[in-house]
């Protein structure tokens, strides 16, 4: 009886400190990894943000080109974005509607960023993945659209 | 260390073993977190990208094909005024003109060229019009000493109207027949009034607009200069240097709307008015006027502009100094 309780407290002293050590590891480690996803996916948001507004940009440029013109051929920019937003790809969707939007979303991150345009010409309905893309004019019906570049 | 010892190697018997052993959450953790901060750097390294990003220019060059565009009427404008001015007595006005925008693609496409853009003009068409004119002061009699007369007839535009006063005092009060710039409607006879008078050193412009419900009378006044020399620029809607809202070149003629109609263009009482005027119709059909000659009314290019990353066509359609310009 006394031989087995000998060096108890030594084991359970081994078992204590591993099992508090794990604890706070595996906190630490959540924690981080809670952090960097944070980060991450708040990073992803702008950098869609800013994709979105330069492409924006794009759209009512080609928009003003074809307002100042008496009758337009061709209107066409093609911009070279990113292919991925901190490693995730994203796609890219030109909503016609009668306020019309971009709407960028990265599936792999789970976000989705719209930024609003403002037009004279008329859009059409269009959606292109990340990478080369060209704001185009399309002369025959007379809308400004998305392709790829 | 676990797994990274050789397990039969010296060194490995259970004492030096326990001893190589410890740690292990310590470095399983500190292995983790290492790579916790190498994705925090590309996160951070994404946030960076994004902000220089965001304060990038106009890379395309969007701004400089649409400044191009401008210079381009703008100096197919001028070039149109000059071959008028010059060209006017030769056979082949538009041909004159033609080659003078050939001759400016060439320039402008060279010296485009040494900025990595593509830029030329191409002539599609002109209009052929008249210009009227009387350029030494004097009554704005006809050809004939008529006093009412028809400028120019079944006139859709109408470019660079001036009128210059050069002795006040030949201009009568309004009651009294002051002298007037009449346009007609020549479908619906809506009619368009321009009167210029002058009452107790007072100078007065009346425009009057005859078609009920949209009738409408508005009138500028401006002092009597000492000079006695006023200028009047109805299609740029100047008078004596200021802004006139009456002058909004042919208002409401036709219709009732702010869109000019084919119209004639009439003076009348040109004898209370002495000094010098010019205008330029896109019709061929003038009247018994002092002076006229064939103009080119207004052209239209073709203007390309190319970059790497750009590519716009358009019309461009130059007519200098008509009322919309």
């Amino acid at each position: 009886m006394t031989d087995d309780e000998r060096a108890v407290s030594i084991t359970l002293n081994y078992v204590l400190a591993i099992a508090i050590s794990a604890v706070l590891v595996t906190g630490l480690l959540i924690a981080g990894a809670n952090f960097v996803g944070d980060q991450q996916e708040s990073v992803v948001r702008n950098e869609l943000s800013v994709v979105g507004q330069r492409l924006a940009a794009d759209l009512e440029r080609v928009d003003r080109m074809v307002a100042a013109g008496d009758d337009v051929d061709a209107a066409r920019i093609n911009r070279s974005l990113p292919t991925a937003a901190v490693g995730e790809r994203y796609d890219i969707e030109l909503d016609a509607s009668p306020e019309p939007e971009l709407v960028l979303t990265a599936d792999g991150a789970d976000v989705s960023v719209s930024v609003t345009i403002s037009n004279r010409t008329p859009l059409a309905d269009s959606s292109v993945g990340s990478g080369s893309v060209a704001v185009v004019y399309d002369q025959p019906s007379g809308v400004i659209a998305l392709d790829e570049s | 260390m676990a797994g990274l010892s050789p397990p039969d190697g010296p060194g490995t018997d259970s004492e030096c073993r326990s001893e190589e052993d410890r740690a292990q959450v310590i470095l399983v953790a500190a292995f983790s977190l290492a790579v916790a901060f190498v994705a925090l750097s590309v996160v951070i390294n994404g946030a960076i990208f994004t902000q220089n990003l965001a304060t990038r220019g106009d890379t395309a060059g969007g701004g400089d094909a649409l400044q191009q565009r401008q210079q381009a009427e703008q100096m197919v404008g001028d070039m149109l005024e000059h071959t008028n001015a010059n060209y006017s007595g030769t056979t082949d006005i538009t041909g004159e003109f033609r080659s003078a925008v050939s001759d400016l693609s060439n320039a402008s496409g060279f010296q485009q060229s040494v900025a990595g853009r593509a830029v030329d003009y191409t002539h599609l068409s002109a209009s052929n019009g008249t210009r009227v004119y009387q350029d030494s002061p004097d009554n704005f009699t006809n050809a004939s000493a008529g006093d009412n007369w028809t400028v120019a007839e079944n006139v859709d535009n109408t470019r660079q109207f001036d009128i210059t006063i050069t002795d006040t005092v030949e201009l009568e009060p309004p009651g009294n027949k002051p002298f007037a710039v009449n346009l007609t409607d020549t479908s619906s006879s809506d009619t368009w009034l321009l009167a210029i008078a002058e009452e107790s050193g007072t100078l007065n412009l009346t425009a009057t607009y005859t078609d009920a419900p949209d009738s409408f009378s508005a009138t500028c006044t401006a002092p009597e200069p000492p000079s006695q020399e006023v200028g009047i620029n109805i299609t740029a809607g100047l008078f004596a240097g200021q802004p006139c809202e009456a002058l909004r070149f042919a208002r409401n003629v036709s219709g009732g709307t702010d869109e000019l109609g084919t119209y004639d263009i009439r003076f009348n009482n040109t004898e209370n008015i002495e000094g010098t005027y010019q205008l330029t119709v896109d019709t061929t059909s003038v009247g018994d006027a002092p002076n006229d000659e064939p103009a080119v009314y207004s052209a239209t290019v073709e203007y390309t502009y190319r970059t790497a990353n750009l590519v716009y066509e358009t019309d461009i359609r130059v007519a200098p100094g008509e009322p919309d310009d």
